[in-house]
């Protein structure tokens, strides 16, 4: 276990570092042919953590700017882009995702899956202690998912951690092995398993299940100080974290709701950092200030136009795709976006690398043909009816845009705003909608778990956000979920998404940047390409932040 | 003049009719002139306006957006492209609109509220009265803004709890008139010589209320303009695309470096507009009635 | 006296009654579940029901009523906040103060200013700073007071970069929302000085007071400003209860952490506890303050005592 003192000088160059880290990549594929396919991911065998970069200095304050706060900070309970980004800070996972949207070990340093897919095997690593001092064992994740799982914790992630995966039981044979046994299998198990936090029984129950998440105790990068509701939340560096010392002394987090507030504070110096910065206009004007450095890269969420397939007369496949032709994304992406957007395709965004399948075609924007296939459904003139809209940027700025292309169709749309997103979600009280889509787990199984997998809704009633119920779009997705070989999925995905574009289940409009915003002070700071994640330390993935 | 003779001999008043003097004070009052004349251009630019521009308030052209002022757009284009101009114009329409229905609904129902107190006195005196004390109790807009976030952000539910939250000042007026006039010699001889009361109370009390009440309305004229603009501006009123000018301030504030124009000038028109009806009122008060002659 | 603050106080019980059924209800007449609204998407609809039932928001309406008034009366628990499980006395302790902190900055800076100036308008009538004065005035009420504070943000933390824009981290950070906040009470009390001190002066006491050769400047600051300050010190009263509730707009523009801020968020957020809480507070701290100026008042004037509603 190598801990990064605080001014050592690397003894692992740069070159040292290639060095290993091409031997490594050579044994992984020795023995991942040696093993036939049963391993689905290389496992980063040594356990090296990487340096910083050279001139990376350590100390200072790094102070970010987030537009809403988190509701909780209890692993258990989160849901929203805020609190994970904060929980990721506070506590460690078992593995972690890359920028490259690979895992890497984490509180894991190895894992391995059996042949049928159904029992996951994750080997800790030793000496990790949580910030109260208490020393990590595998009874700690044990605790840490039942606590999720028991249904008298009421635990907010309860019903996404049985969806996606049906834990049958969970043993700790050592107090550095767990052993995780599915009912069934699932490629993107190491995903979903991977993921939650861990966090030890005796700081829980000191607090209470009310109070932890105002008190949360993990193992992450940052300790927590104080939260002062609606104004600042700050957490200092972890002196003994597993990975090294973060670079910065303490990071502040203010909850400046208005964007043009963020960014005044940002150019007066007051704040370092916007990690999701919502102003295109001003980003656009910040790329030639010297002293700051605008992020913008390729993002995960997509930007969806659902339709409710139970209304006339979205019933209708005609009209659906009537009014695919009838988006003109291009001025989507410059209208509401201005151009940190890119016209989308279909499901599967840009964003996610390689999984994204340029040959999957669309319905252009057509607007003769949309009218044409209007008539032919028995709308010579159109129609009126209710638009559901959210309205918040940039999803309110989509729908207007569109409302107004829908009417150079003949289609009226009333816009109503969303009093209640038991509307959208709940009841099922609408037209249609169009809202923001983003991935909760790096794999593009998450979209069409949410856009199409009809098993799904009918158990849980939930996520299959259009309640599309096709057999063949079914048969896509479950293909996908047992095919190990990754061209062979890719291509179960893009059958996927072809069926819904041709279909027009749904109009995937625009892929959406990803924009953040810092002062030229800020050194090493990687947007995470998914709102659901931010990474200020995390030396395994290369993400080193320090401050001038 | 005629006129005024017939309504004289229609209310038999104390002294000097109040509507006359309403009418004569209006005439002599620079103040309340000026008022008159802002309020009166903005009511038609309102009112006729949006017949006269070419374009409508809901008309983008996204290449356009931002636009500083011009020839062809006045006011300049928003986040959308939409003439800003335009957009006032129409929000202007729903500023007077919100503002005449929530003075007349509140009027009345303050009117009547405040008749039946004071004529009646006991009980529904009491009742109305707590009423009135416990709507009062909420300062400024926080009611308005809890109802109208919970029941749905639109004009009528605006309109609606604006009217059901502003009557009392109306019935604090009406009733206390009412209740110096009950004791006056006239009422009694009125009603000895069979008067019905209801006639009584309505032939002497209304003339007499014209005046606080004319002024009262003018003013609040203003404020539910102000509450209208402010309830939209967060989000609880009238929400985009409607062009409330409340609406257009508020898309224009993520963009006050780079496009000031666009708040800065539609607020700039809500001023004018409140002050118009300020001054009008002000105008009003301090020329009818010296008594009144407060704040 | 007594009596009089006596009958007032128990007029209270019923007010308070009233405006805890309005608190209450306000929330519950929405369609919107502030649970799957906290819970988002992917929210299992047993959860969601289990959540209700735990915080009791399956019970029929005048059970969940009377609990309410029973937790917060008697027990003096607000209860805790749904969005993030929070005790809401916590939340409204930590913001209540600095909506306060922020009324008193307002006040102050509308009474440094409108004072003086009313006491001059009065004493030099139709001169150019009394005209000057009393179109500002006019002009001050005519503003509305979110597109003021755009205006001063823009001012002086976009263009100017002199003042921070938000939050509450330092003295500087208040001078923006109290100027904005103070606008309304500065226009009020100018007025009010002026036509007080117009009245005053025309009394018979100053008269005599000039006639007995006192200095000009005795008259007006001893003697006369004294008297006009009655009204005056009413009104203040009155717009300060006010600006405890009606600072939210402020307060949301500037992102101050105060409790309007706090209950706008919460509005929102239909965080049920949150807005019940926060309104009584609201509520009760303007009717105290209105009573207290009555009670003034009703020294200084004893005909209001019997001129009983």
């Amino acid at each position: 276990m190598f801990n990064l003192k605080k001014n050592a000088e690397s003894t692992l160059g740069p070159i040292n570092m290639q060095n290993k880290k091409v031997l490594g990549i050579i044994a992984v594929a020795i023995i991942v042919v040696l093993a036939g396919g049963a391993l689905l991911i290389p496992s980063l065998t040594s356990s090296d953590i990487p340096s910083a970069p050279s001139g990376a200095k350590m100390g200072g304050t790094l102070t970010m700017a987030m537009a809403s706060e988190p509701n909780y900070l209890d692993p258990a309970d989160w849901w929203g882009s805020s609190d994970i980004q904060m929980i990721d800070q506070i506590f460690d996972s078992l593995i972690q995702f890359g920028f490259d949207f690979k895992p890497y070990p984490r509180l894991a340093e190895s894992w391995t899956v059996s042949d049928d897919g159904k029992v996951w095997t994750f080997n800790l690593r030793s000496g990790v202690k949580f910030h109260d001092g208490h020393e990590l064992t595998s009874a700690d994740v044990k605790y840490s998912y039942e606590r999720i799982l028991d249904p008298d914790t009421k635990a907010v992630r309860r019903s996404a951690l049985t969806n996606n995966a049906k834990i049958e039981s969970i043993s700790t044979p050592d107090d550095n092995t767990v052993i995780f046994t599915l009912k069934s299998s699932n490629v993107d198990g190491l995903g979903v398993l991977g993921r939650e936090y861990i966090v030890h029984k005796d700081a829980v129950d000191k607090w209470g299940r009310a109070d932890f998440k105002l008190h949360p105790v993990g193992t992450g990068p940052f300790v927590f100080d104080e939260w002062v509701p609606k104004e600042k939340l700050v957490l200092v560096a972890n002196e003994d974290y597993w990975q090294g010392r973060p670079y910065i002394d303490s990071l502040v987090v203010r909850f400046i709701p208005e964007v043009g507030t963020q960014l005044a504070e940002l150019e007066s110096g007051r704040i370092d950092l916007i990690g999701q910065f919502a102003s295109y206009d001003e980003a656009e004007r910040l790329k030639s200030d010297p002293n700051m450095q605008v992020f913008q890269s390729k993002g995960t969420r997509i930007m969806t136009f659902y339709f409710n397939l139970d209304r006339e007369p979205f019933d209708d496949v005609r009209v659906r795709q009537a009014i695919a032709h009838a988006i003109d994304k291009e001025e989507v992406v410059k209208g509401a976006y201005r151009g940190f957007a890119t016209p989308a395709t279909n499901v599967v965004p840009k964003g996610m690398g390689e999984w994204f399948d340029s040959n999957v075609t669309d319905l252009e924007y057509d607007p003769e043909k949309s009218k044409a296939l209007l008539k032919e459904a028995g709308f010579p003139n159109g129609f009126e009816y209710e638009y559901l809209i959210l309205d918040r940027t940039p999803w309110r700025d989509v729908a207007l845009i569109v409302q107004q292309q829908l009417s150079e169709v003949g289609i009226k749309a009333q816009l109503e705003p969303m009093a209640s997103s038991k509307k959208f979600y709940g009841e099922r009280d609408f037209w249609t909608h169009n809202g923001g889509l983003d991935l909760q787990y790096p794999s593009p199984d998450n979209y069409f778990f949410r856009l199409g997998f009809s098993e799904v809704w009918e158990n849980n009633g939930c996520c299959d956000l259009g309640k599309v119920i096709d057999s063949d779009l079914d048969a896509a997705i479950l293909a996908s979920q047992s095919e190990l070989d990754p061209a062979k999925r890719k291509a179960y995905y893009s059958e996927a998404a072809q069926i819904i574009n041709d279909n027009a289940y749904y109009v995937i409009i625009a892929y959406e940047d990803i924009l953040s915003v810092a002062t030229s002070n800020v050194n090493g700071f990687q947007p995470w390409p998914a709102r659901h994640g931010m990474v200020i330390h995390n030396p395994i993935i290369n993400a080193f932040t320090y401050v001038d | 003049m005629i006129k005024l003779t017939k309504i004289n001999s229609i209310f038999r008043v104390k002294d000097g009719s109040e509507l006359q003097l309403v009418i004569r004070s209006i005439r002599k009052s620079r103040i309340s002139i000026l008022g008159i004349i802002i309020v009166a251009i903005l009511i038609l630019m309102g009112l006729f306006g949006p017949l006269l521009v070419s374009n409508t308030p809901y008309e983008m052209d996204i290449d356009d957006r931002l636009a500083t002022p011009s020839l062809e757009a006045p006011f300049g284009k928003d986040e959308f492209g939409r003439d800003i101009f335009t957009r006032v114009l129409y929000g202007l329409r729903i500023s007077l609109t919100v503002g005449i229905v929530v003075v007349s609904i509140s009027g009345t129902i303050g009117v009547f509220l405040g008749l039946v107190a004071g004529y009646y006195g006991g009980i529904s005196d009491s009742l109305i009265m707590r009423l009135t004390d416990i709507i009062l109790a909420f300062p400024g807009l926080v009611l308005a803004l809890a109802v109208a976030a919970a029941i749905g952000p639109n004009i009528i539910n605006v309109m609606l709890i604006l009217s059901f939250t502003w009557w009392t000042s109306y019935a604090r007026i009406v009733r206390g008139e009412v209740l110096s006039i009950r004791e006056e010699d006239y009422v009694t001889a009125a009603k000895v010589m069979g008067v019905k009361d209801w006639t009584v109370t309505f032939r002497h009390v209304l003339p007499n209320v014209i005046g606080p009440i004319v002024v009262f309305a003018t003013l609040q004229m203003s404020y539910a303009i102000l509450a209208e603009a402010s309830l939209s501006f967060l989000g609880v009123g009238l929400r985009p695309p409607e062009p409330s000018l409340g609406v257009i301030i508020n898309g224009g504030k993520e963009f006050l470096r780079v496009a000031p124009h666009v708040s800065a000038l539609s607020g700039f028109v809500i001023m004018l507009l409140v002050l118009g009806f300020n001054l009008l009122g002000d105008g009003l008060r301090d020329s009818l009635d010296p008594k009144m002659r407060r704040i | 006296m007594l009596n009089y603050i006596i009958r007032r106080i128990i007029l209270l019980i019923p007010i308070m009654l009233g405006v805890s059924l309005i608190a209450f209800s306000i929330m519950h007449l929405t369609p919107e579940d502030p649970i799957i609204k906290m819970l988002g998407e992917g929210a299992s609809e047993e959860l969601v029901s289990e959540l209700r039932a735990e915080l009791g928001l399956d019970d029929p309406i005048h059970i969940q009523y009377l609990a309410f008034l029973e937790r917060f009366f008697v027990k003096g628990d607000m209860g805790r906040s749904i969005l993030n499980g929070r005790p809401v006395m916590s939340l409204i302790a930590g913001k209540l103060p600095n909506t306060i902190i922020l009324a008193f900055t307002a006040m102050f800076i509308a009474i440094i200013v409108s004072i003086p100036i009313g006491v001059i308008s009065a004493t030099k009538p139709n001169s150019l700073i009394d005209n000057l004065s009393r179109i500002g005035a006019l002009i001050g009420l005519s503003l509305p007071g979110f597109w003021l504070a755009l205006v001063l943000m823009y001012l002086f933390s976009v263009h100017f970069k002199l003042l921070p824009p938000s939050g509450f981290y330092g003295p500087e950070y208040l001078i923006l929302p109290a100027l904005a906040l103070s606008m309304r009470e500065l226009a009020v009390l100018t007025r009010i000085t002026r036509s007080s001190m117009l009245e005053v002066i025309k009394q018979d006491y100053v008269i005599m007071a000039r006639s007995k050769g006192l200095a000009e400047r005795s008259v007006i600051y001893k003697h006369a400003l004294r008297n006009a300050l009655i009204p005056i010190v009413t009104v203040a009263g009155l717009q300060f209860g006010r600006m405890l509730g009606g600072a939210f707009i402020i307060e949301t523009v500037f992102a101050f952490p105060g409790i309007g801020w706090l209950t706008v968020d919460a509005i929102r957020g239909f965080d049920y506890p949150v807005v019940q809480a926060s309104i009584m507070v609201m509520t009760t701290a303007f009717v105290l303050a209105n009573l207290l100026v009555d009670i003034i008042y009703a020294y200084l004037d004893p005909k209001i005592r019997y001129d009983q509603d």
